[in-house]
Order: C-alpha cells, then structure tokens, then sequence
C-alpha cells in the first residue's frame, strides 16, 4: 500500500509539474497569472518533476492519504479551468499552443486631425491619482463596455477592462465613463476602442470645483494657462453629467471576477470615435506605465 | 451560475499556481536549514537580548523577503534548529509585508503615500513584536505541536560518528538518508506534500467567496469605521490575497476608508483560509489561536484608533 501510496504522489507531483511546465508556455496563461511570471511557474514546474522523481528513491516515505487529496485537489480544479468555457476570451480553452508574439501598436496616431496617445484605462487612472492627468488631453483606450438604463439616459458607457497585478484571484476591475451620442447602438460585453479628449465630470452639488478645473470661471484648464473663453470647451455641465446618487454605493459598475471596481470620479472622456474591434493584446491589463509608451 | 463556476476555478488554479514556487522555495529554504545549517551556527547569530531578538524577527524578512505562503516551512525549521520563538514567530508575522518588494508595491498602489506602507508596517510590526515578546521564555518544543526526539549514540557503539550516519538523521520524519543533496530532495517533498493540502483547500474556499459573494455585501460594511475596518479585514481573510498583490485591490475599495484599507493590507498576510489551517498543523492548539487572535484584535483597534485620530 505504501509503495502504491509513493507511486500516486509522485505522479501527482510530475503531472502538476509538467501542467506548470507547459501552461507557462501556452497562449492560456495569462488566465490565470501576470505573463511575467511565467519564468517562475515554469521554475515551479521543474522543481516539481525533479521532486516528483526524487520522491519514488525515498522507499521509507509513507504519504498519507489526505496530502495526496491536496494535491488530487489541483489536479481537479486545473482539470475544470480548462474543461469550461472561459468567459473572458473566445479561445477554445484547450489550445496549447506557444504564446504568439504581438508587436505593440505605435505609442501615439493621429485621427481626424488629432493626436490621441494609447493607453490603457489603469494608467489613466494612474495619471489622475499622480495628478498628472489634464481636462483637454486626447487618448485613445480599449475595454468592454458597460451600459446600465441610467447610464443610456445620461448618454454614457463604462469602458472596463479587469487588472491584474499577480494572479487572477487579485483581479481589480478598472473603469472609465465615457460620453458617447448613442449608447444604445453598444452592446453589453462589446470590445469597443474609443478616441476621445478628458472632461473633468460636472462639479458637484455644492459648487466645488474638482481637479482640473479653474476656481474662476469653471473652465477646464491646464495648470498655470487661462481658462478657455468658451464654455464648451471645459466641463460638462451638471444636468448632462451623471447624477450623483448620494449614499449610494456604485453597484453598477462591479464585474465578473472582480469584488470591486475602481473608477474616476473626476474626469470621463468624450469619445470623438468609438469602434468596435478585436481586443489589441490580451483583454487583462498586466502593466501599468507611468510614462509613454504606455501599455494600452 | 457557469460563469461564476469558470471564475471560481480559475481563481483556485491561479492561486495554486502563485504560491507553489513561494511554498517550494519555503520547503527548500527549511531543507537547506534541516540538513547544512547546525544549531550551533544558528545560535551563533542569534542576539542575546530580547529586544535585538524580537527585531531581527520583525524586520529579518528585509534581508530574507518570504511570501506568506512559504514562511511557515521556513519558520518551522527555524525553530528546530533552536532560533528562539521570540525571533521566529515575529518573523513568520512580519516577513511578508516588511520586505522590500511588498513596501514597493503598497507604494505603487497607493501613488506614492509613504503614509499608507508606513501604517501598514506599523500594523503588522506590532502584533508580530507583541507575540515576540509574549513567547520570550519558550523554547520549540513550548510552540511546535511534532518536535522530533534527539538521537543520542549508545554508550560503546562507534562514538563519535556524526548524527547523520546514525540510523535516524533527527529531522523527525521517522527515516534515514544518505547523501546531503538526496536529504534536502526527500525534506523538501515531505514539507511541500504536507503544506500543499492547506494550500488547495485555502485556495479553494477563498475562490468561493471570490466567485460566490455578492457585491452587494461589501457596502453594507462602507458605512461607519467600525464596519468597514471590521468588514475588509474579514475581506482580507477570506480572499487571502498574496501579500504583493493585496494594495492593488485595497486601492480598489473607493469607498471605504483609509484605514479600513490599511486594515485590509496588514491583517491578510499575518491571517487567512490557507495560514489558518498551517497553524493548527504546525503549531500548539494555544499558540496557533494566539497567531490569529492577536494579529486581528490587535490590528483591529489600532486601525480604529487611527482612524479617530485622523488617520
């Protein structure tokens, strides 16, 4: 029984090896973990086929049953990541195939007469919470979007995208209003990129001015520039902006894979266009960069 | 409900995946401590007063960063090898939060506010210097639920010999070995086995509550202080998010506040679903209860207290 015993672990052990060997080099693993730890998931996965060997020479080793049920555990969730539909990519989930190598789209382009930078909504977020982000500033972002009734009547999506820092289990859904003509002609869950310039969001109820914004005469403004004569060109006003609901949580915007959501409550970004397309890159963000090129 | 099925195994695979090299890493560090590392050469390093031995534990894991995951291995070996308890057990609480990478990172979360790691810092290096100083007098076998018998040579037998080539090498696990390398291999799958059970069942109830819980349950607890410190600090537990990665998802709750996410931060490496059960293997029944009362009380109130005070 113990050899029985030995023999079971050490299959277990090279199979959850051998599985961290070849995901780490399949175009699947960045459901699971950021793809720049792949080099250690695939130095788990020798030391794990080493251990898985090694373990079969300790003829006094007497497993027990319920660490091997441990390692039975994983072998069966890892069995069900792959067996069912993922929701996150349109990937058959048992393709192993090596990770395809995808050139990184040019940093800035020019549309309609406008330069937009790339970016990606966690590093707008960034920039905002450095307080390095300016109404007037042109960006182009990629993410699902999200549409609620309120949303339509106020005549906006959410662009969402999940980030994640180290694995799927610590995945932060990230979030950008975006005031677009028609929401109705999205739907939900559609891959959209959307051009567009940064509005700071109406002031609230009680007059103050959020960041960005000129105390004097409500204009959006660049740091140490004179407000904008015309009105159009600076905030939006309040009746066109989303209504504060007061004491209210902001349950719309939480997302599968996620327990919460993090979203700007300052600025939104007019899209000047907004296109439907393949996600360029991998639908996760896995990097935030401070400084251009971004990693949109 | 299939969606929430996919999410809830994907999350257990990817939070396998994660803490499988940090747990062999920990296996090997406590193997490499087993077979090359004597009592005496511990000692030797080991200061004489309790305070320089409660801080060397407290701030040992910014010379040594150890995930959560691997540091109860590690520890376990440490104590073996005679590093007091009031070393060890500071280090097994502090090592994953006050270390260079998870500083950085809480420091990439949170823009830059130097305030929010030292908090969390503080958080953490209190309960853990508490315990410290708390378990001053004890020895291993006073901490350690297996603390293996020492094998001594009988009288007129070849003495002399080194324990190794006695019949038992000590380390506990009941059987000889031959070669130092296969020692450290045999070590390393005895502790990785035996902690990988914990791992995948933690694994597999913190991705439950990932996939299953509402949303909704999180801003019944946004409301006042005592909720919300209360509330993600429960969060924190049953997530059991790698000390890394946890600042970026504290950055996420908006709505809560500061100290609350700090809370979340601090408790979450020092107690959850996968540490919880480790200690009741490893440790006694008391110290094992004193790991998670202490660090959640302890960081409970001064979260609290900070928060009054402006925190």
């Amino acid at each position: 029984m113990a050899n029985y015993l030995r023999f079971l672990e050490s299959c277990f052990l090279i199979c959850f090896g051998a599985f961290m060997l070849v995901l780490a080099n399949s175009s699947l693993y960045w459901q699971f973990m950021n793809p720049r730890y792949s080099w250690l998931t695939m130095a788990g996965g020798i030391v794990l086929v080493i251990l898985g060997g090694a373990t079969t020479y300790d003829r006094t080793r007497r497993p027990r049953l319920d660490e091997l049920a441990g390692l039975g555990v994983f072998v069966a969730t890892a069995v069900s990541a792959f067996c069912l539909p993922a929701p996150f990519a349109d990937e058959p989930p048992t393709t192993f195939s090596a990770p395809a190598v995808q050139e990184e789209p040019a940093s800035r382009f020019v549309q309609d007469g406008h330069e937009y930078v790339r970016a990606n909504i966690a590093e707008l977020l960034n920039l905002e919470g450095r307080e390095n982000l300016q109404a007037g500033e042109r960006f182009a972002m990629q993410g699902q979007v999200i549409r609620t009734p309120e949303l339509d009547s106020a005549g906006y999506i959410v662009l969402n995208r999940l980030f994640v820092a180290c694995c799927f289990a610590d995945a932060v859904n990230v979030a950008y209003l975006v005031r677009v003509e028609q929401p109705a002609q999205f739907r939900m869950g559609d891959w959209v990129g959307v051009a567009g310039i940064v509005r700071p969001l109406a002031a609230d109820s009680s007059g103050t001015s959020l960041p960005g914004m000129n105390h004097q005469d409500g204009d959006a403004t660049r740091k140490g520039e004179q407000a904008t004569p015309d009105a159009t060109q600076g905030h939006i006003s309040k009746d066109k902006a989303i209504p504060r609901q007061e004491g209210k949580a902001p349950s719309v915007f939480t997302v599968p894979g996620s327990v919460s959501s993090i979203i700007s409550d300052a600025f939104m970004l007019e899209a000047e266009s907004v296109e439907r397309e393949e996600p360029s890159g991998l639908p996760f963000i896995f990097a935030i960069r401070e400084k251009e090129p971004y990693s949109y | 409900m299939l969606d929430q099925l996919t999410i809830f195994v994907t999350s257990a695979t990817a939070v396998i995946l994660e803490a499988t090299p940090f747990l062999l890493l920990g296996s090997f560090i406590g193997a490499l401590l087993e077979v090359f590392v004597s009592p005496a050469t511990m000692a030797r390093f080991i200061p004489r007063s309790l305070a320089g031995k409660v801080l060397m534990g407290v701030f040992g894991g910014m010379v040594l960063p150890t995930c959560e995951c691997g540091v109860v291995p590690v520890a376990r070996r440490m104590l073996l090898k005679g590093v007091p308890p009031s070393t060890t057990i500071p280090f097994m609480l502090a090592a994953p939060v006050i270390n260079p990478v998870v500083i950085a990172s809480t420091l990439f979360a949170f823009q830059g506010n130097w305030e929010v790691a030292y908090l969390r810092c503080l958080l953490v290096l209190i309960p853990a210097a508490g315990l410290g100083v708390a378990l001053r007098d004890s020895s291993a076998s006073d901490v350690l639920r297996h603390v293996p018998v020492k094998l001594e040579p009988f009288a007129g037998s070849n003495g002399g010999t080194p324990p190794s080539e006695h019949e038992g090498c000590g380390c506990g696990c009941g059987h000889a070995h031959e070669g130092k390398v296969k020692r450290v291999l045999f070590h390393m799958v005895a502790e990785f086995v035996s902690m990988a059970r914990f791992l995948a069942l933690g694994a597999v109830v913190s991705s439950g509550f990932k996939a299953f819980l509402p949303p909704e349950v999180l801003h019944f607890f946004s409301g006042s202080p005592f909720l919300a410190i209360g509330g993600l600090m429960i969060l924190a537990v049953l997530l059991s998010i790698c000390s890394e990665a946890d600042a970026f998802v504290a950055s996420s709750f908006a709505t809560f506040p500061l100290m609350s996410k700090v809370a979340f931060m601090s408790i979450g490496p020092m107690v959850d679903l996968k540490l919880i059960p480790l200690f009741l293997m490893v440790f006694k029944r008391p110290v094992a209860l004193a790991l998670v009362v202490v660090p959640v009380v302890s960081v409970y109130v001064m979260a609290v207290l900070l928060a009054y005070m402006g925190g």
